[in-house]
């Protein structure tokens, strides 16, 4: 397996607050990576770095061998925390919009799964509840085939049956040979799909290693996630 | 991995087709009214023409036709800054809002998208310019015919010798060409405006400003509109670039110095100096947009 995305060196500090200190990974190919960390530890930084929202850092930093642009935008399917659609849209538009920009969409999947998630096509999006938005934007991710998925707590703030709703629909419609790189802090709900695990804490890479050799010992990734910043949290 | 699912699409050009549907949801609003109150206008003076009574059009006035024209003209003069007011809250909210989340990761360059909103925009505010002065033309040729029963003559005439006047230029075809490169001038200025609020929006959503952004883009947009439109008075202090109108209707450019007197000419340092700081703007803001914007 070749490296998807390679990080050499990667700095990035907001004013004299250094949000990520001098971090270097490489992340393989059609493996599903869990980016672990408590909140505020620099991985909504590393996920817009990868997707290319911010591009004033240093170091180096690779998709699928070319720096995060124009080009490697076209690749990476990016679900943020946060809903974004344009609230004048109804949901047949947003697919349009998204088909339109995105060669890799396809629309009769997502057509499919606007059915299976019993979303109206011309509901507009300022008329849907927040769960129904993310189910749209979900939809609007896992339609494309694309190389990297980049899924910012993409279960976050949802009730336990739509978490296992949500990572059904991941993993059903991830294409094959395809990367994920799942930042979230539910990871008791999600450690089983796994492949490796990247934990970063203050900035810095505290572990990143696959799930196999983290666990061979007996323990969970919840676990390992507690020993680390178990520290963070002691009077 | 699968392969492509859609035709591969032109993507400025998709930038350019969901700018002008997101802008014409809003924007066809103001049209529709001038429309009404433009329909309404004509429908009134269609009845004042054809009314049994043949005297004089200054009796007929008092009908609802010249009531439709000023709201008509107010609604058209409304357009323009409106116009100007939905594009400059709209660049806001598509690029700073979490809808920036969508439009930044999209596969296209800052510049384009950048670009996009400027074309379409651009275009809007040409067109609300456009309807304003359509507007104005007609009440013109509403009056016309109150001055020609007034006067003796027709309002176009009137208006040619008080320019012909003002300006000193000889022929209609100058004054037109005059009235064009005015135009300009004011597009120029319009362009200007958007361009200076485009980039101390993007500003104020750098990280720094962040925390207050509408505020820090109000307080540094008066203060760099000013020192701009200041600048483009500079070369006219040295040197004029004006665009002589010749008596046989053609025209050609010169330069005169500072303070010379000149005939028949328009001076267009200050709007070429326009021209440039909007062309710096544009890619001031978009280096800042790829650079140094923070989305939150």
């Amino acid at each position: 397996m070749s490296d998807i995305i390679s990080v050499k060196n990667l700095s990035k500090s907001y004013g004299k607050k250094e949000v990520l200190n001098n971090i270097s990974f490489n992340l393989k190919e059609g493996q599903i990576i869990g980016l672990l960390g408590p909140n505020g530890c620099g991985k909504t930084s590393l996920i817009k770095i990868l997707t290319g929202l911010i591009n004033d850092y240093s170091g180096e930093v690779l998709v699928d061998g070319e720096k995060p642009g124009k080009s490697t935008k076209a690749k990476v399917a990016f679900l943020p925390e946060k809903t974004y659609l344009p609230t004048y849209m109804i949901a047949s538009e947003a697919i349009t919009y998204i088909a339109d920009f995105y060669d890799d969409f396809d629309r009769e999947k997502a057509n499919r799964l606007m059915e299976v998630f019993q979303l109206d096509p011309k509901q507009k999006v300022r008329t849907m509840s927040k769960g129904q938005q993310e189910k749209l934007q979900l939809i609007l991710v896992m339609c494309r085939n694309a190389k990297i998925y980049i899924l910012d707590e993409p279960m976050g703030g949802v009730d336990p049956a739509a978490r296992d709703f949500i990572l059904e629909t991941i993993l059903k419609n991830r294409p094959e040979g395809s990367t994920i790189l799942m930042s979230t802090h539910l990871i008791q709900d999600v450690e089983e799909i796994f492949d490796s695990i990247l934990m970063i804490r203050q900035g810095k890479i505290r572990i990143q290693d696959s799930v196999d050799n983290l666990t061979k010992d007996g323990k969970t990734i919840n676990d390992i996630f507690k020993e680390v910043f178990s520290v963070d949290w002691k009077y | 991995m699968t392969g492509n699912i859609n035709k591969p699409k032109n993507k400025f050009g998709m930038l350019l087709k969901h700018d002008f549907l997101a802008s014409a949801r809003v924007i066809s609003l103001f049209y529709i009214v001038e429309a009404i109150s433009f329909l309404l206008f004509k429908v009134g003076e269609h009845l004042a023409k054809n009314t049994v009574d043949p005297g004089k059009l200054v009796s007929k006035i008092i009908g609802f036709a010249p009531i439709a024209l000023i709201i008509s003209v107010v609604v058209a003069f409304l357009l323009v800054f409106l116009t100007i007011f939905y594009i400059i809250y709209d660049f806001n909210k598509s690029l700073y809002s979490p809808q920036g989340y969508l439009s930044f990761t999209l596969p296209v360059s800052s510049e384009q998208l950048l670009a996009s909103k400027t074309f379409i925009y651009g275009g809007w505010m040409v067109v609300s310019y456009f309807v304003f002065y359509l507007i104005l033309e007609q009440t013109m040729a509403f009056t016309n015919e109150y001055l020609v029963d007034e006067l003796g003559e027709t309002g176009v005439e009137a208006g040619e010798m008080l320019l012909t006047q003002m300006f000193n230029l000889p022929s209609l075809s100058q004054i037109i060409a005059s009235a064009v490169f005015m135009m300009l001038n004011v597009f120029t200025l319009m362009f200007l405006f958007v361009a200076t609020a485009y980039f101390t929006i993007t500003v104020s959503h750098m990280r720094y400003f962040q925390k207050s952004n509408i505020l820090w883009a109000i307080v540094l947009f008066f203060p760099v509109f000013s020192i701009l439109t200041k600048l483009a008075f500079i070369p006219s202090e040295h040197f004029q670039m004006i665009v002589q109108f010749k008596a046989d209707g053609s025209f050609g450019f010169g330069v005169a110095k500072a303070g010379e007197a000149y005939v028949g000419g328009y001076d267009i340092s200050r709007m070429l100096m326009c021209i440039i700081e909007c062309v710096g703007l544009f890619f001031g803001t978009s280096y800042l947009m790829h650079k140094k914007v923070n989305i939150k």
